[in-house]
């Protein structure tokens, strides 16, 4: 086991947009740690706030979004109070792969020509040659062929551009990558083809990388650590495999019992509702409008994390 | 088990698509290269494959929005190629549809009660009857009658696959056709709209046909699984024996795709050759010279592949 070394760290953090004149705060009061070398999970439905964490860890937040209390990436505070700077940090030691892998390819450069423009920014002394072989090894690590290197994107397969668009982001050679939805929209074998590549790389290039996804099969195959979000904040976070099969807060139980199990007829968990809207979250316990076990504290008040069995988990049920 | 509500028989069906680079013209791209089906009353047929297997395409046909290039659809018996467009119109009633991607395919300016209500329209039923009847369907489908006054565009994602859905039972179908109908919702909606097709199935005696990639979703409603590659059926079962043992390579694929080490590739190309040949374990000489044949395994389990063919 690598030593627990702390990478990222947020305190306390918050994050917001602007909107109507107020801000409507999608995370708030976020305490994650990320381990060095470790993959993390964020786990979560669409609209609880995974991808503004991955956007404000990557430093990826748009202009009109504000912040409160702190993010630690690499000993370097990023994100502290209001003030946000993630020079020196941004690109290079934290990198993202977006979810479209369209969206982060140029249509009119042949994969080659983008991979060297990224080499060269980021190790501006190297040579023609050495840029060039740089670039091929980073398409062999990917396992993408040396043919790739004249293709344009739109040559590539649906597979194919997401190891491309992973190989964009491994040429600053980062200590972070957040990863977004990496599978989404991909057929099954696909998925975890794409996952698979991205433990590897994590394994060989000692990686952190931070795991952005909804599809909970793909987050037990790959990941160490799991964190749940739900409303903006984390409502169980541990190692994955404990969360995954003896959940803790009622909302990641109900949510594993809402997935389809293969020859099994047992009907599904109907979570009633829908998750809250960001600027409109409940009182109290954010899901105790669909918690089967909410009870009167849970409207009024909000549970703090709490260490049970080495795992943290927000609700009231594990309090005495 | 009586006859089949609906039978698809050897259908074949193509795409014009532009030659693409430096040449002028357009080709000819097979989507569908023999499909058989049979779909009997009150049962749910899964069908399973990756992107550009044909799903959508033999969901299309059957609709009528693309014309069959060789094959025939039989509803209840009757050829839909050969209907005159009265009746075909009439048929076209008892078929529903539940389309991919709901904010796509619903009026985002109209009202959600005239959007539920618009398949009635022909009918000429009177304002009152519709009315009724699409209260009837939005209680069904646990949509709150004050919903009925707001615009789609205002709706979320599984509210809105949800009025989808009612606007396809709404004049009674024998048949429902859903194209993917979870895949752009989170796991609880998902779970939600699930339930409601489940229970929809019980209550109003429905017949499924439901398109997914995900055969883990399709395992949940369906009674048989077919399953797709490069515009073929290769195997077809019922759901629990497809599940317990696959047959085909491919098959075992989609149930275990983090099993896979090595890289595969359907091939899509214009040969009636196996898809999977450039992979596939067993594979053999004559895979590569010729079409697989359909293998009957057992009285109601289909495969196509060489190996079971001796």
């Amino acid at each position: 086991m690598v030593a627990l070394v702390l990478i990222a760290k947020s305190e306390g953090l918050g994050v917001g947009y602007e909107h109507d004149g107020g801000v409507a705060w999608v995370v708030e009061n976020l305490d994650l740690a990320v381990e060095h070398g470790l993959v993390t999970c964020l786990i979560g439905e669409s609209g609880c706030g995974k991808s503004t964490i991955g956007n404000a860890m990557a430093g990826l937040l748009p202009p009109y979004a504000r912040t409160y209390g702190k993010l630690v990436i690499s000993s370097r505070t990023v994100i502290d109070g209001g003030k946000i700077d993630f020079t020196g940090i941004r690109g290079k030691v934290v990198v993202r792969i977006a979810q479209d892998p369209a969206s982060a390819l140029n249509p009119y450069l042949t994969i080659g020509e983008q991979l060297s423009i990224a080499v060269k920014t980021h190790f501006p002394g190297l040579s023609e040659q050495d840029t060039k072989s740089k670039v091929l090894e980073l398409l062999s690590d990917v396992m993408l062929g040396e043919d790739v290197y004249e293709r344009y994107p739109h040559q590539l397969s649906g597979g194919m551009k997401r190891r491309a668009a992973i190989a964009l982001a491994l040429a600053p050679e980062p200590k972070i990558i957040v990863a977004d939805e990496p599978t989404s929209a991909l057929d099954a074998y696909l998925k975890y083809a794409v996952a698979s590549l991205l433990k590897k790389l994590q394994k060989e290039w000692e990686l952190t990388l931070v795991f952005i996804t909804h599809d909970v099969s793909v987050a037990r195959y790959v990941c160490d650590k799991v964190a749940v979000v739900y409303a903006g904040r984390i409502v169980e976070e541990g190692a994955a495999l404990g969360c995954l099969t003896s959940p803790l807060h009622p909302y990641l139980e109900q949510l594993l019992k809402a997935l389809p199990r293969r020859l099994s007829k047992d009907r599904l968990a109907d979570i009633p509702g829908m998750p809250p809207r960001p600027g409109a979250y409940p009182t109290g316990c954010k899901f105790h409008p669909r918690c089967p076990y909410a009870f009167e504290k849970c409207w009024k008040e909000e549970p703090p994390l709490t260490e049970v069995g080495g795992r943290s988990v927000r609700c009231w049920r594990y309090h005495g | 088990m009586g006859s089949p509500l609906l039978r698809v028989e050897d259908l074949h069906a193509f795409y014009t698509v532009p030659l693409g680079g430096a040449g002028f013209g357009y080709r000819r791209v097979w989507a569908l290269r023999g499909v058989n089906l049979d779909v009997f009353p009150g049962t749910t047929l899964g069908i399973v494959g990756g992107s550009g297997s044909g799903k959508t395409t033999l969901i299309r046909t059957v609709l009528g929005f693309l014309k069959p290039a060789k094959g025939r659809i039989l509803f209840r018996g009757m050829d839909l190629s050969k209907l005159g467009s009265k009746r075909r119109r009439e048929v076209a009633r008892e078929i529903g549809y539940v389309p991919q991607e709901p904010s796509q395919s619903i009026n985002p300016k109209m009202a959600v009660k005239d959007s539920i209500a618009e398949p009635l329209r022909p009918l000429r039923l009177s304002e009152e009857d519709i009315e009724k009847r699409v209260g009837v369907v939005m209680e069904m489908l646990d949509l709150d009658l004050s919903i009925g006054r707001m615009l789609a565009r205002e709706l979320s994602g599984g509210m809105l696959q949800r009025v989808a859905i009612a606007r396809a039972i709404i004049s009674k179908p024998k048949l429902v056709l859903l194209d993917e109908p979870t895949s752009f919702l989170d796991i609880s909606t998902q779970a939600q709209i699930l339930n409601i097709l489940r229970d929809l199935k019980e209550e109003l005696g429905l017949t499924y046909v439901i398109v997914s990639h995900d055969i883990d979703v399709v395992s949940y409603i369906s009674d048989r699984i077919a399953v797709m590659v490069s515009g073929r059926v290769i195997e077809e079962g019922a759901a629990e024996d497809v599940l317990r043992e696959p047959l085909h390579p491919y098959t075992s694929i989609l149930l275990n795709p983090e099993g896979v080490t090595k890289e595969i590739s359907i091939v899509n190309s214009e040969t009636d050759l196996c898809p999977i040949r450039s992979w596939c374990p067993w594979k053999a000489e004559k895979c590569l010279s010729k079409p697989p044949p359909v293998v009957a395994v057992s009285k109601e389990r289909t495969v196509l592949c060489w190996y079971f063919a001796d």
